[in-house]
């Protein structure tokens, strides 16, 4: 994926920016989702700690591999509900808070590992179309 | 005129034996207050020095369903949660951080974070000595991990009037990329420490041992 994006036209933004992260891949309908989540929230300062490494692990995290999730670092409680909600919106089916966190809808309790960051992961069958030109 | 000499000279032997008496009073009492120690307050749960732990077990941080957890194992992870009081403190929030520049100095992890909030939830007197009770949330932006550290931990900080003495840790939480370090403590009324150390990865939580501090002796020994 696009070590940052920054596209603005009339009243949409999709920005993010990396962390300090080497896991810069990420599968494609997975971006297309992030970007749709992107693009509903308009905010600009999503940070993502990316998904896997270019030879498709994520070591020593699991749950990665393929790119098939994203993480991201948590904004203020409102703006974070929004976010969660546009994944879901997008099809997104997992998404794990911290322990500490805010019990957010559409979240379910993901332990001590995720008080850091939102993991965001497996799209619902259906949700992805493939337009071929 | 004899009588009378010797009735003086009882009169005053005994009066010097009384001062002498009460010299000797004034230096226990001086010597019992230079040396008083702080009268510890109850701090955290008397749980963290009376739960056993074995050395490991599994958890599902993914909530993966097809990956089963054994009871006994979903028991140790929820007796581990029960431990944690860290959002249960609350306290007078600080924004002018100054005055604990040097315990902040001092602190191998905070000297490194961006301190989010600083509250001070307890303190203790002796003389002009100060122990304060501080919960602070910090975070880490490092070249050397992935994406921020979230550090939670409260502190006993020992303050002669203004000029900082020394730390100890009474909690802490270190939230790192794949993994998560827990310091938990309990404190009981005579100023003995209990404090578990933990670890918690994607597929385990690690218990590492428990030690034991008498904070009377900590906190007098250079």
């Amino acid at each position: 994926m696009p070590d940052s994006l920054n596209y603005s036209m009339s009243d949409v933004l999709i920005k993010y920016e990396f962390t300090n992260t080497k896991r810069r891949y990420i599968g494609p309908d997975y971006l297309a989702t992030f970007i749709g989540v992107l693009a509903k929230c308009n905010f600009n300062d999503v940070k993502t700690t990316g998904s896997y490494f270019s030879e498709a692990s994520c070591f020593p995290s699991v749950e990665h591999v393929n790119g098939k999730s994203i993480d991201t670092i948590y904004l203020d409680d409102e703006r974070e509900q929004k976010l969660i909600d546009a994944f879901h919106y997008y099809g997104i089916t997992k998404q794990l808070r911290g322990t500490k966190k805010k019990h957010f809808s559409n979240t379910s309790d993901g332990g001590k590992l995720h008080n850091s960051h939102l993991h965001s992961g497996i799209i619902s069958a259906g949700k992805i179309k493939i337009i071929k030109e | 005129m004899k009588y009378l000499l010797i009735t003086l000279l009882i009169a005053f032997i005994s009066c010097k034996k009384e001062n002498t008496s009460n010299d000797k009073n004034e230096l226990i009492i001086e010597k019992q207050t230079k040396n008083e120690s702080f009268h510890y307050k109850e701090f955290g749960k008397s749980l963290v020095e009376s739960t056993n732990f074995p050395k490991e077990w599994e958890i599902n941080t993914y909530q993966d369903i097809a990956k089963r957890i054994k009871k006994e194992d979903l028991d140790f992870q929820k007796k581990f949660n029960a431990l944690d009081y860290f959002d249960e403190k609350s306290g007078k929030k600080i924004s002018d951080k100054s005055f604990f520049n040097n315990y902040i100095e001092n602190d191998s992890l905070l000297k490194l974070s961006k301190i989010e909030s600083l509250s001070l939830l307890d303190s203790l007197i002796s003389n002009q000595k100060k122990i304060f009770y501080i919960k602070t949330s910090s975070v880490i932006n490092s070249l050397d991990y992935e994406m921020p550290l979230v550090i939670n931990k409260i502190d006993l900080a020992l303050f002669n009037e203004k000029t900082f003495i020394k730390s100890i840790n009474l909690y802490m939480e270190v939230d790192y990329p794949y993994s998560s370090k827990q310091n938990i403590g309990y404190l009981n009324n005579n100023g003995i420490l209990f404090y578990k150390k933990f670890r918690v990865d994607e597929d385990k939580t690690y218990y590492l041992g428990i030690s034991k501090t008498n904070l009377n002796e900590y906190f007098t020994k250079k």
